[in-house]
């Protein structure tokens, strides 16, 4: 009977914290290539 | 006192000595949330049904830790601030905005599952009693926050202005805890406090914290992630500056 809102929630608390899980890690993983892309370009023009 | 406490914030001042500690503590931090996680889920799945509530009871499993949660990020980003602006500790900015994002998803989730669970028990998703009022604020002062970061291109400036804004939310913390004490609401008192005997029975009060823990450790991994993120993002604006 309340199976509904019970699935609901719990596929809206997991939705909602991989979609920040997945966006920390994405954006960790860009700040280290762009950090280090810079480094490569400051290196060359060394 | 404060000089024991700028000594310790000194310690990890040097962004680097603290990526080097971050390094370290990534991966048990995330083990933890996870085990407990696992943990949480398993004793709430042998949850029997309340006498009241029915099965929905196990709604309150994911609904109460994400507003403790969503209450716990406000407080760390208000004391981040705090340290950033009396101590001058630089992570202290980089930490709030690596929280905000975090306990914003927190308080949505509190917000949803709340009203999931608000249906089959008073009828209704919403009504505009004090708590969930209050909580509805909570998501826009993060929004508020957030945005404001985004809003700002030059980092003092950016820094300064959602510190103040972390301060005069803050207000809305103590509002949203003891709203449903100070008015009446259609949302029900504290079950768990430190100060009195829990409302709980034992079947429900363990699971109940062993979630708590978990969400915690869930809110420390993310910002920790986070945190190394900023970290790495201010270093990259400090060298194109140079450049």
């Amino acid at each position: 009977m309340y199976d509904f809102y019970i699935f609901a929630s719990y596929t809206f608390t997991a939705f909602a914290l991989g979609v920040i899980i997945a966006v920390s890690f994405r954006g960790l993983l860009r700040a280290r290539q762009s950090l280090a892309a810079l480094q490569n370009t400051k290196n060359d023009d060394g | 006192m404060l000089e024991r406490l700028e000594n310790l914030s000194a310690l990890y001042a040097n962004p680097h000595r603290f990526m080097k500690l971050a390094a370290r503590l990534h991966a048990p931090v995330w083990s933890v949330a996870l085990v407990v996680l696992a943990l949480g889920l398993f004793m709430v799945s042998g949850v029997p049904d309340d006498y009241q509530q029915g099965a929905t009871v196990r709604i309150m499993f994911v609904h109460v830790p994400a507003a403790w949660m969503a209450l716990f990020a406000y407080s760390f980003i208000f004391f981040a601030s705090l340290v950033a602006v009396v101590l001058r500790h630089p992570l202290g900015y980089l930490a709030a905005r690596a929280a905000a994002p975090v306990g914003a998803v927190f308080t949505l989730v509190a917000l949803v599952t709340g009203a999931l669970w608000g249906q089959p028990m008073w009828g209704t998703w919403w009504v505009w009693d004090a708590r969930l009022t209050s909580v509805l604020v909570l998501l826009f002062i993060y929004l508020g926050y957030i945005a404001l970061w985004e809003a700002i291109d030059d980092y003092g400036r950016a820094a300064r202005a959602t510190s103040i804004l972390a301060f005069v939310g803050f207000v809305n913390v103590p509002i949203v805890k003891f709203s449903v004490d100070w008015w009446n609401t259609l949302h029900q008192p504290a079950s768990v406090s430190r100060f009195a005997r829990p409302a709980l029975h034992a079947d429900f009060l363990y699971p109940l914290l062993v979630m708590g823990v978990a969400f915690l450790f869930l809110f420390l991994a993310i910002t920790l992630t986070r945190l190394q993120m900023e970290v790495l993002r201010q270093r990259l604006r400090v060298r194109q500056s140079e450049i």
